[in-house]
């Protein structure tokens, strides 16, 4: 027998070529009994490997190589839980003590201290002995190892891949090990599963080196050697030295180590003398309770009641307490937060302020959330707004649980699309010119034509199948898929851990400052049964937090999200009508063609709304049945007479992964830990046994239960039809209470909703030039940036009475966050005479700031001569950004006009557009108006007057290109003109006629026919047209 | 007053010199289409100005496309006219008005100058014309000056006058084909003398020299021959061009020859004092060129290994003298234990006799030994992404007298004894 003891994976980024299941697979496939990876100063694929040496069963050792300062890299493997602790506190000691990412090695001292339970090989070429013996130190370098490791931990390696100075080294190991009694073992020092895959492993090479593989020359492998081999092969390799293969078992019998023993805690919270976390805790969800549920029912205090017994028995009261703290920092800061995700369906979640949604007045599952069969840890979102106040909450909990205690969950970047398309072009030598057609031959839009295939698209793209290095950049591009290009850094996931993290998985600096992250994934720590906190910025949240705040300064008036009015008419009016543009979740153009057929009456239906342009309700066909139901045009039928508890509020259908649940339970007497481990075996898409033994079990459930034949199998087919993409009601429940806000917000107090939207950009589905001409249309009105009286942001002004949003300072192009605070800081002090005065004053000005500022007429207020434009404006300016000199600097300014001519409105529009990205003057088609009359162009405000299939003409600026994969190659447009949207829809086979005209053009005219059902038009497009304009384009968002 | 001639899809680029030539000696060629010359001397051949650019044009054929020809009385404004007006145009002194729609991106300007007129929503030459002088050139600088008289046509500015480039060709027609090459090396003596004393009278040597031959048979041959130094003697010339001819002999009896001396600036070195001597450059090329003709083209120079793993992969540079001694690099320890080794050029095809996947025997021309000691197999291979993807397997193997061989297995499963260690 023989174990490999020395391989890399992919994980050590670059410097291997196969993924950690891949090796697992090989390694079981050979009859490898054991496998140890040792990654670059890593043990970011340790999880999965531990995972996947489960599945395949085979032993999976970890281990890391540690970059040493001399550097050379030393192989350690993890002996026991110490070492394992050891070599995670190494690596994290090397890599925040260089404090850049990816970079770090360590000293004889760090290895003496964390040395303990580890056991030291002496490695390949890249190895210290063969570092040594180039050194002529080799005795010295064993000495060293020996007296940091212990003489038991310290193994020579010996590796054979058919290289002359290779087996020089092993000559001299060998002679070494004699001399100092040391045991020999053998390994193959593996980079590849297979030996394929050693172009995989070339091509990496190259692009760690940044170089081309014709010019990489002795940088690429000798040969191919160095892939798993078989214990038959390795003992023909080491026939001369058998006891080093023998060796291989005895190691690994001592490797005692594994994942399943890993020692994670989760920190206690601190709670008062005489309590205990449970005690305190229940208080605490006491004191919520009364003020969320008044009066309490003996529903909602039974739940509560259940909840904190799970809690207890799970022992997670530590968890609730910890996250309730974050929540109570945001409350105390003034952060508004909210928690998303399964968390909504708790009522302890409620009572504790981490949630908004009452579950039980929903009448949600708790399971979905919590339940003891799955033997997993709860997982809470907790939605906070975007930039500094989240940056603020992120900040706390390192501070609270210290450097070693808390760190964001890694996000592995992988090779995808474009960016393996480019590396191996690069690699490959192409020229920049060929990369570029090579990168658009990835895929650009979600839906994929099947006739499509990589001959074809490089044949269209000018690329031979015949040359060598095409063939094998498709060779290498689908090889190089999944595999991990460099550890990134999660959007909010954040772990915490009872005394120091940095003994469970190694910390390392991420690139942002500040922040430091674990080598896991967020499934990896999952996985490890580690609590994960996810700390998400939402556009949205701090669009209502900065809505608040206006409206507390400009309308002197107290929001309360929490208690908002429930059924407000305008809102609901609005929502019917599809008027959402800017409304959390549901402005989407699906979302506004299938509102005016839902019609929300109630926050239910908003939650129905939410999750309802889904790929699960589409994918599983249940959109439609559901849509008919509610306006009556289909019968409301059940599954079955049992199910009819879940799915009535669904009108029979079902649309929720909580229903799922439920009718498994109802259906087949499933427990609720069960059906949570129904929906998750169907939620892996390769789990087949997994859910073919579910299944199994479901069907005798329902037999047991007298529900059989076709009924059986439709509750089958929905259930499994649906669990893989299925939305949890909880979480629509939150993000309906968003959308519900942003509505309210937007319905009564549109200047301030429009300020704070301006003001958090970029979010949301539209730009926010489209944002303004809607709130336009909605009679708002909007002032231009003003350098005398605009702030950073939008603000409100008061104007004749009515609120305006005056644009700020942030929207000039260019213009940089310091010289718009300097000119703001100047101001206070003295208003501005003139453009001279401002340049004197603020000389951090720009060239590029001051004509930016011209351009779009902010600087016209400072002159007070009549007709002043914004022309005079870059007459004057351009003359204060030449200095006069010394001499002249006292000089009177003369003042004789400036001779050039005022913009035109075209350019006065194209001057705001390309400064501004927005117009607060006329919309471009408004231009055009006349000329689309004369040509039979419909405005998108008139389109609803036409019926179904009649002839149209439409025309605008697009504003939103969509080839969603669910729609089957069907492209949707959205055309905007001065009176609204229009929506088109073009079919494939158009589509593929107008591609350039539809991708290239700023604004097309269509010609189509009306199709106009439950007052949602859309336009089938027939033939399509650039349409010539002057204007710039309107800010579109392409979405894959 | 100026002339300027703009062919924007003229194919011979010495066209518009030709032409220029035969009215000016001197012109400006301000672009590839674009020339532009005095002709205030044609006045006394040609009275009616109107008959100049008549004359112009009968140089180009009927059917080269689209010429324009533009009279002006400054180069600049010639060059304008020509450019943006079709045919034959000629304006007079101070004619702002023929200019004055042209679009600004008729003028060569800075890309801030450009963004500034674009801003302020100067897009034609009037609107330059119109902006006050003293405001333009406060805001541009004084650049700004020039371009405000080009835009009103009162640039004045002389011809940035363009000395034609010499050319060292000559071509010579025989009445009756030449067979032999002593004949054709007396009359390419002659024509290398004559060219070489131009060379030397225009301060400049040659760095290479271009032959073709036309044969007898219709055909044409060529020789381009490269020189590491520049010659300037017409001698060691010939002398290199008889080496490369009898390397490269011409296949047909020879009617015509054209020669063409590539110039370029004469080498001068000053050597020192104490500096060793070295063969002069000229005899060292004559004597490459007589061991490249013997051993053959790509089969001389300097080998330089190259970087990959396959063993015995070089190039041949070309050699270069390099003055003064180089001190020899180290050999580090590791290098110094190793065994010399002595390649066999070509290898020796051998047969092998194997025995549990080690050679036993070998036998090969000069060497039939049973095989004492086999260390290997060492195994390289590389190049997959190319169409010659290599893959060998080496061993060193020691013969019963003691002599150590290295023996190659190539995919195929041939087998070669590759050289030997000394």
């Amino acid at each position: 027998m023989y174990a490999e003891l020395h391989a890399r994976s992919a994980f050590s980024f670059l410097e291997g070529a196969s993924l950690p299941e891949g090796l697992a697979w090989r390694a079981a496939e050979l009859g490898i009994p054991a496998l140890a990876i040792l990654d670059k100063d890593s043990v970011s694929g340790a999880v999965r490997f531990h995972l996947a040496a489960k599945k395949v069963g085979i032993r999976a050792h970890i281990g890391a190589e540690i970059s040493a300062s001399e550097g050379y890299r030393i192989p350690l493997l993890a002996e026991t839980r110490l070492g394992y602790q050891n070599l995670c506190r190494l690596i994290t000691k090397i890599k925040l003590r260089s404090g850049k990412k990816g970079e770090g090695s360590a000293t004889w001292e760090d290895l003496a201290e964390h040395a303990k339970g580890l056991i030291c090989l002496t490695g390949d070429e890249e190895g210290p002995l063969a570092y040594g013996l180039r050194r002529r130190e080799g005795p010295e370098f064993i000495e060293k190892l020996t007296e940091t490791f212990g003489e038991r931990n310290v193994y020579i390696e010996i590796c054979r891949h058919f290289d002359r100075e290779e087996e020089v080294r092993n000559q001299a190991a060998l002679e070494l090990a004699k001399r100092f009694q040391l045991p020999l073992i053998a390994s193959n020092g593996v980079r590849q599963a297979t030996k394929d895959e050693r172009e995989i492993m070339d091509a990496l090479t190259c692009v760690r080196h940044k170089t081309k593989i014709s010019q990489a020359g002795k940088l690429l492998s000798t040969n191919s050697e160095r892939h798993l081999k078989s214990a038959g092969e390795m003992k023909r390799l080491f026939a001369d030295i058998p006891q080093a293969i023998e060796a291989t078992m005895e190691l690994g019998s001592r490797l005692a180590f594994t994942f399943n023993d890993l020692g994670y805690e989760f920190p206690r919270y601190p709670v008062p003398q005489g309590e205990t976390m449970d005690s305190f805790l229940r208080k605490r969800v006491d004191e919520g309770a009364r003020s969320r549920y008044r009066p309490m029912s003996p529903r909602a205090q039974a739940q509560i009641e259940h909840e904190l017994a799970m809690i207890k028995k799970l022992k997670l009261a530590g968890y609730f307490l910890i996250v309730w703290d974050v929540v109570e920092f945001c409350r105390h800061q003034d952060i508004l937060v909210q928690g998303r995700g399964s968390a909504a369906n708790s009522a302890v979640c409620y009572s504790l302020g981490i949630t908004a949604v009452d579950p039980v007045g929903m009448d949600l599952l708790f399971e979905r959330f919590l339940s003891e069969e799955r033997g997993e840890w709860p997982d809470i979102d907790l939605d906070l707004p975007s930039g500094d106040k989240r940056e603020r909450a992120i900040q706390y909990v390192y501070e609270r649980y210290g450097k070693l205690g808390a760190a964001m969950t890694a996000n592995v970047i992988t090779y995808r699309g474009r960016s393996a398309a480019r590396d191996l072009g690069k690699v490959l030598g192409f020229d920049e010119n060929e990369l570029a057609r090579l990168a658009k031959l990835v895929p650009q839009w979600g839906w994929k034509d099947p006739k499509e295939t990589a001959p074809r698209q490089f044949e269209e793209a000018g690329f031979s199948l015949d040359n060598p290095l095409v063939k094998k950049f498709l060779e290498l591009y689908v090889g190089i898929q999944d595999l991990p290009r460099h550890l990134g850094q999660h959007s909010g996931g954040m772990i915490v851990c009872q005394g120091q993290l940095d003994s469970v998985v190694p910390l390392e600096p991420a690139t942002m400052p500040g922040r430091i992250v674990v080598q896991w994934d967020k499934d990896d720590c999952a996985s490890m049964g580690i609590v994960k906190v996810d700390l998400l910025g939402l556009g949205m949240m701090a669009v209502l937090e900065d809505s608040i705040e206006l409206i507390r300064t400009h309308y002197d008036e107290e929001v309360d999200l929490a208690h908002l009015p429930p059924d407000d008419p305008t809102v609901y009016h609005a929502l019917q009508r599809a008027d959402t543009i800017g409304l959390f979740q549901i402005e989407s153009r699906a979302q506004m063609s299938s509102l005016p057929r839902l019609r929300p009456e109630k926050f239910y239906d908003l939650v129905v709304q939410v999750a309802i342009i889904r790929p699960g309700p589409i994918v599983g066909q249940m959109m439609h049945p559901y849509l008919r139901r509610r306006q009556g045009r289909e019968p409301v039928v059940c599954l079955h007479p049992s199910l009819e508890s879940v799915l009535e509020r669904t009108l029979g259908v079902p649309l929720f992964q909580e229903q799922l649940l439920r009718m498994a339970m109802i259906a087949a007497d499933f427990t609720a830990g069960e059906a949570e481990e129904l929906r998750r075996a169907f939620g892996f898409k390769r789990a087949e046994a997994r859910m073919s033994d579910v299944e199994e079990k479901l069907r005798r459930g329902m037999n047991k239960k007298g529900i059989v034949g076709d009924v059986q199998d439709l509750i089958i087919q929905s259930i499994t039809s649906f669990a893989l993409y299925g939305f949890p009601e909880s979480h629509a429940a939150s993000f309906a209470l968003l959308a519900y806000a942003s509505a309210y917000l937007k319905c009564h107090y549109l200047p301030a909703f429009m300020a704070a939207m301006l003001n958090n950009q970029p979010m949301g589905f539209y730009s926010p030039m489209t944002l303004i001409k809607d709130a336009q249309r909605h009679g708002l009105h909007f002032k231009p940036v003003d350098i005398t009286c605009s702030d950073l942001l939008a603000t409100i002004e008061m104007h004749e009475g009515e609120k305006w949003v005056r644009l700020g300072l942030n929207y000039v192009r260019g213009l940089r966050e310091q010289t718009a605070r300097a000119i703001l800081d100047q101001r206070v002090r003295a208003p501005f005479k003139s453009i001279d005065d401002l340049k004197r004053r603020v000389p951090l000005l720009h060239k590029n700031e001051i004509r930016q500022l011209s351009q779009v007429g902010a600087l016209n207020p400072l002159k007070q001569r009549r007709g002043f434009h914004r022309r005079d404006a870059l007459w004057e300016s351009e003359l204060a950004l030449r200095s006069a000199g010394p001499l002249f600097n006292k000089l009177e300014e003369t003042d004789q006009g400036s001779p050039l001519k005022p913009m035109t409105d075209t350019e006065r529009l194209n001057a705001d557009l390309k400064g501004t990205g927005v117009t607060i003057g006329k919309h471009p088609m408004a231009y055009h108006r006349r000329r689309m009359n004369s040509i039979g162009v419909v405005p998108a405000r008139d389109l609803k007057y036409l019926s179904t299939d009649a002839p149209v003409k439409i025309a605008g600026a697009v504003i939103c290109r969509q080839r969603p994969g669910t729609a089957r190659g069907l492209l949707f447009l959205s055309l905007e003109d001065e009176t609204g949207i229009s929506n088109a829809v073009v079919l494939p086979d158009l589509f593929e006629r107008f591609r350039f005209v539809i991708v290239g053009s700023e604004y097309l005219l269509i010609k189509g026919l009306v199709q106009n059902i439950d007052d949602v038009v859309t336009v089938k497009a027939l033939f399509v047209e650039s349409l010539e304009a002057e204007e710039r384009g309107v800010p579109s968002h392409d979405f894959h | 007053m100026y002339a300027c001639v703009y062919a924007p899809q003229l194919v011979d680029p010495n066209t518009l010199e030709e032409c220029a030539l035969s009215f000016s000696p001197s012109f400006e060629k301000r672009d590839a289409n674009t020339i532009v010359f005095g002709i205030t001397g044609l006045r006394l051949l040609y009275p009616q100005l109107e008959e100049i650019p008549r004359a112009i044009r009968k140089h180009f054929t009927a059917s080269t496309p689209s010429v324009n020809i533009a009279i002006a009385h400054s180069p600049d404004a010639a060059v304008l006219v020509a450019r943006h007006f079709n045919g034959i145009t000629i304006i007079s002194e101070g004619s702002a008005k023929a200019l004055e729609n042209l679009s600004v991106k008729a003028l060569t300007l800075s890309p801030e100058i450009a963004e500034a007129f674009d801003l302020w929503g100067i897009h034609t030459f009037r609107d330059i014309a119109e902006l006050p002088e003293a405001g333009m050139v406060a805001r541009l600088g004084p650049q700004a000056v020039e371009l405000q008289q080009m835009a009103s046509g009162l640039s004045r500015r002389p011809l940035l006058i363009e000395k034609a480039k010499e050319v060292f060709e000559d071509r010579v027609e025989f009445d009756e084909a030449i067979e032999l090459l002593e004949p054709l090396l007396f009359v390419l003596g002659r024509s290398l003398g004559d060219l070489c004393q131009k060379l030397r009278a225009s301060g400049m040597a040659a760095a290479g020299i271009d032959l073709k031959l036309d044969l007898d048979d219709g055909s044409d041959f060529e020789r381009r021959i490269r020189f590491p130094f520049p010659f300037e003697r017409s001698r060691t010339l010939l002398k290199l061009i008889n080496l490369d001819l009898i390397a490269h002999p011409p296949p047909a009896p020879i009617k015509a020859l054209a020669l063409r001396l590539v110039p370029t600036l004469p080498r001068v070195v000053q050597e020192g004092l104490l500096t060793p001597l070295s063969p002069e450059p000229d005899k060292l090329e004559v004597t490459l060129a007589r061991i490249r003709a013997l051993v053959g083209e790509g089969n001389l120079g300097v080998p330089q290994l190259l970087n990959t793993h396959r063993p015995d992969a070089f190039l041949l540079q070309p050699l270069e003298v390099v003055r003064g001694l180089r001190a020899p690099t180290s050999i580090s320890s590791d290098e110094r234990q190793k065994l010399a080794f002595r390649f066999f050029r070509p290898a020796l095809p051998a047969d092998v006799s194997i025995w549990l996947d080690r050679p036993q025997r070998v036998s090969a021309h000069g060497i039939r030994s049973k095989v004492v000691t086999a260390s290997g197999p060492w195994r390289a291979s590389g190049g997959w992404w190319t169409n010659i993807p290599w893959d060998r397997d080496e061993w060193d193997i020691e013969l019963a007298n003691g002599n150590l061989y290295r023996l190659c297995r190539e995919p195929d499963g041939s087998w070669k004894i590759e050289g030997a260690y000394d």
